[in-house]
């Protein structure tokens, strides 16, 4: 069943097509990757889906619901929930802990009022959400440097605090931004791993990278982009195969496997 | 005929402010950061042309070298001082900036005193074009800011050190890569464009016949409002800025008195909301 | 934190006595301006907190004012409803502005602040109704309550120091629960912020809004002590001035930097005597050397003094050599 259905959609910078009338849908309980040469427009659609950006044209439909054109917060609320490509879109001056506190945003319900206030709801909810902090900080591995600053983090780390973070806001769909760039090889198993298992725990997972190894191990289906259209898409063993896949990665055939 | 003496007044204010303007957008381009000082400049130019044309008696020409030349240094001494440990912190610098107007209003209060002083023009005798009269020197004025505009646009756009201007003010880390030295660039912008700050600030002293230590504060706000209209980094866009703003105040304060910069306050404001790129002005990223 | 909540009811005990150590106008007017100060300078770093830096909260201080003297004066409200409505009314003001202008990116929303203020200004001094040039003269005192008249400086002293306590309350809560956490998420990273769902429009614009209210209550406050309403009081030096006991006292502490600059500045010109004609040059000087030299303000200054000293006495008792093979 399709979890997240994207029609026709464009994007246009002055006269450039940076996203170029795409269609693609995501399936729930997926992995899906989302391959494609430097500026094919990945990192374009994420934001596109995500609403930092407004499309030109097209539809973005999530569970029947069109969310086109909505903005951030709203389509986090939805349950669609993005990391970001440098290692450093996280709160710099806080802890891991602190970090994902503010992640869990979407979990509180007491208003402003009753937080003033300081009513007896608002502090039994802050004091249950903190447990639940707690559980995806554990979820991900980073107990052990949960009061470390987001800035003294090794990198291997922030990511996974990046995925914390998203994890934290509840997704049903969950859209990574290369993970795994800079990391070691460990490092990157030991990522997919996890990405693998949050796909069995019924997040659907959407998984932009370069490192052709991640994807194919890990992706159950590939869709591939190049100059802002979609070239491709099936199964990784049908895209090692495709030839306007290879012609498109020509020059970047050394990186995949 | 009031039309053509209100027209001209515009010119005048036209060149002052794209005097003052081009400076200012050329500091923004290079050094990132705008120089809420940089109407104090204006001031400083012209007590330097006060204290040496009018009390120690040189030529006006002198006097307005050395105001050139005096700011020019200044500002490349603020540049190397403060601006550069500024890069990238955008609130230490806009309040660095704003706390230095009032450290150079201040110190000039307490040196040249507040009150105003007069100096006479640098040139006699009146024109008159088109039923309009005026005094030479401002006919001078316009005709020496048009020369200098002039020569600003050939230098930034005919000669290599302007080039590399133009590029470190588009993107700074694909102009690293050509290979432009910074350092040289950056204390070349930061001259020309104080120095220009000077030049209007002394070539306006006589023609307005009065300087004070806070007379750069009103240049400054139609500086910024200028820029904003102009575009953030553009010269020509500061040029045609200041020809409309010219135009509105000239024509604005003869029909609506002092509520014209009620309106030119509301039009940035209006401005800044709906089209903050300006008319030339290309949007640039300010990096944290 | 013990350290700062005994310093800090030590220095409440100090506020609450004064008067009472030294009954004199003089002294009690000088420390009602620094109270005064510190709600202006606090309510303007709950803006700063969110990410945007205001050069217009002197103009809503104005509207504050102006609001509450012509609410008595015109419409014959008592002061003690016109307070509260001043401050309101400024929220109000300050919701239906944020609402465009905290859209934009820093240096924009600093020029329409910038600009704001100085419209405000010029309104202010070319209509008659709001003061024109000479401003509103003879703002009533606020309405006597009890036995308390205000023909004292005695009275307005502990009615502004409630009043700052009011300030402090609430910003106290506001920092230490979520929506702090959020205000101060979104000034680290609005986008981020937003990808895990903030709505940050919303918290801007209460943010906001909350502090151009406690700058209308002082705005209120104000004009009825000085008995005045001119748009001098309310120019964008004024606007930076707050900023500077801001900084200069520490942005890094939401309630106490604030107030150690305001107190700090307004004693030291005080002390120093130092002519009004100076004082922005005093003060600008300061400022820029907190910038480049104490980033964190004033108020960490016995935290550094401290480190400093235990380097300097683990030094001393090592030896310089010792540790080296």
């Amino acid at each position: 069943m399709a979890l997240l259905e994207i029609k026709k959609l464009s994007k246009h910078f002055g006269g450039l097509a940076a996203v170029d009338k795409v269609d693609m849908e995501i399936r729930e309980g997926e992995i899906l990757g989302l391959v494609g040469p430097n500026g094919a427009g990945k990192t374009t659609l994420f934001n596109l889906i995500t609403g930092f950006f407004r499309p030109t044209r097209g539809k973005v439909i999530f569970k029947e619901d069109d969310i086109t054109g909505l903005k951030p917060n709203q389509i986090a609320e939805k349950g669609i929930v993005r990391t970001f490509q440098a290692s450093n879109a996280l709160f710099q001056q806080r802890t891991v802990w602190g970090n994902v506190l503010i992640a869990c945003h979407l979990q509180f319900k007491a208003g402003f009022l009753r937080v003033l206030l300081n009513t007896p709801f608002a502090r039994q909810e802050e004091e249950e959400i903190r447990r639940k902090a707690l559980e995806v900080i554990e979820i991900m591995g980073l107990s052990s440097v949960k009061n470390e600053y987001a800035q003294n983090l090794p990198h291997g780390h922030q990511r996974m605090l990046g995925v914390c973070l998203a994890l934290a806001a509840n997704p049903e769909l969950l859209l990574l931004d290369e993970p795994v760039t800079g990391l070691t090889a460990e490092e990157t198993s030991t990522f997919m791993g996890r990405v693998r298992e949050l796909r069995d725990k019924g997040i659907t997972v959407l998984l932009v990278e370069h490192n052709m190894r991640a994807v194919m191990g890990t992706c159950d289906r590939i869709v591939v982009l190049n100059y802002g259209k979609k070239i491709a898409e099936g199964s990784p063993q049908e895209i090692r195969k495709n030839e306007d896949v290879i012609e498109a990665y020509l020059g970047v055939e050394a990186d995949a496997t | 005929m009031p039309l053509a003496q209100i027209f001209l007044n515009a010119l005048l204010l036209t060149m002052l402010y794209a005097l003052v303007s081009s400076g200012l957008t050329l500091v923004l381009g290079i050094a990132r950061i705008v120089n809420f000082a940089h109407g104090a400049l204006y001031m400083l130019g012209g007590y330097i042309v006060y204290y040496v044309f009018q009390e120690a008696g040189l030529p006006f020409v002198a006097a307005l070298v050395l105001a050139v030349l005096g700011m020019g240094l200044f500002g490349i001494f603020l540049d190397k001082l403060l601006f550069r440990r500024l890069t990238g912190q955008f609130f230490a610098a806009v309040i660095v900036c704003l706390g230095l107007v009032f450290l150079i209003e201040g110190g000039a209060a307490m040196i040249f005193t507040e009150k105003q002083q007069s100096l006479p023009s640098f040139v006699s005798g009146t024109v008159h074009i088109f039923g309009a009269t005026l005094g030479t020197e401002r006919i001078v004025v316009i005709v020496a800011g048009a020369i200098v505009m002039l020569g600003l646009f050939y230098f930034i756009n005919r000669t290599k050190p302007g080039a590399a201007m133009r590029a470190m003010a588009q993107d700074s880390e694909a102009a690293a890569l050509q290979g432009i030295d910074f350092n040289y660039t950056s204390a070349l912008a930061m001259g020309i464009g104080c120095g220009l700050a000077g030049f209007a600030g002394g070539i306006l002293a006589p023609v307005y016949g009065v300087v004070d230590p806070y007379m750069g504060q009103a240049i400054m706000f139609k500086a910024i409002l200028v820029i904003t209209l102009g575009g953030f980094g553009s010269v020509p866009g500061a040029f045609i800025a200041a020809l409309l703003i010219g135009l509105v105040e000239s024509f604005g304060s003869w029909y609506i008195g002092q509520w014209v910069s009620a309106v030119l306050f509301g039009i940035v404001i209006v401005l800044l909301l709906v089209r903050p790129r300006g008319i030339l002005g290309v949007e640039y990223i300010m990096r944290h | 934190m013990r350290m700062k909540v005994t310093f800090g009811l030590f220095f409440l005990a100090l506020l609450v006595s004064g008067p009472i150590l030294r009954n004199e106008p003089y002294w009690m007017h000088v420390v009602i301006i620094c109270i005064y100060s510190s709600i202006l300078a606090m309510s303007w770093l709950l803006i700063l907190r969110i990410g945007h830096l205001s050069l217009a909260h002197a103009a809503f201080m104005g509207i504050g004012g102006i609001s509450s003297a012509l609410l008595v004066m015109e419409a014959g409200l008592s002061f003690w409803l016109a307070l509260p409505l001043a401050g309101l009314i400024a929220a109000v003001i300050a919701l239906v502005l944020g609402f465009p202008i905290l859209r934009v990116k820093g240096i924009y929303f600093l020029i329409i602040t910038f600009a704001f203020n100085e419209l405000i200004v010029i309104v202010i001094r070319n209509w008659k109704f709001l003061g024109g040039y000479v401003g509103l003269i003879d703002v009533p005192r606020p309405d006597a309550i009890g036995g308390i008249d205000f023909s004292s400086k005695v009275h307005y002293y502990y009615l502004i120091l409630f009043l700052m306590a009011v300030t402090v309350i609430v910003l106290y809560r506001i920092y230490s629960s979520r929506i702090g956490r959020i205000f101060t998420s979104i000034g680290e990273d609005e986008d981020l912020a937003q990808s895990v769902g903030i709505n940050v429009q919303r918290y801007k614009l209460l943010a906001f809004a909350i502090g151009c209210f406690f700058a209308g209550l002082t705005g209120s406050f104000v004009v009825h002590y000085l008995n005045f309403s001119g748009a001098e009081l309310f120019i964008t030096w004024q606007s930076l001035n707050i900023q500077i006991y801001a900084i200069v006292g520490g942005m890094g502490y939401g309630i106490g930097g604030p107030i150690v600059g305001a107190f700090f500045l307004t004693l030291l010109t005080q002390f120093l005597d130092i002519p009004i004609k100076a004082q922005p040059l005093v003060y600008a000087a300061i400022l820029i050397l907190v910038i480049f030299f104490l980033r964190g303000g004033l108020i960490t200054l016995p935290q550094k003094v401290s480190a400093g000293i235990a380097r300097l006495s683990k030094l001393w008792v090592r030896g310089p050599n010792h540790g080296t093979a």
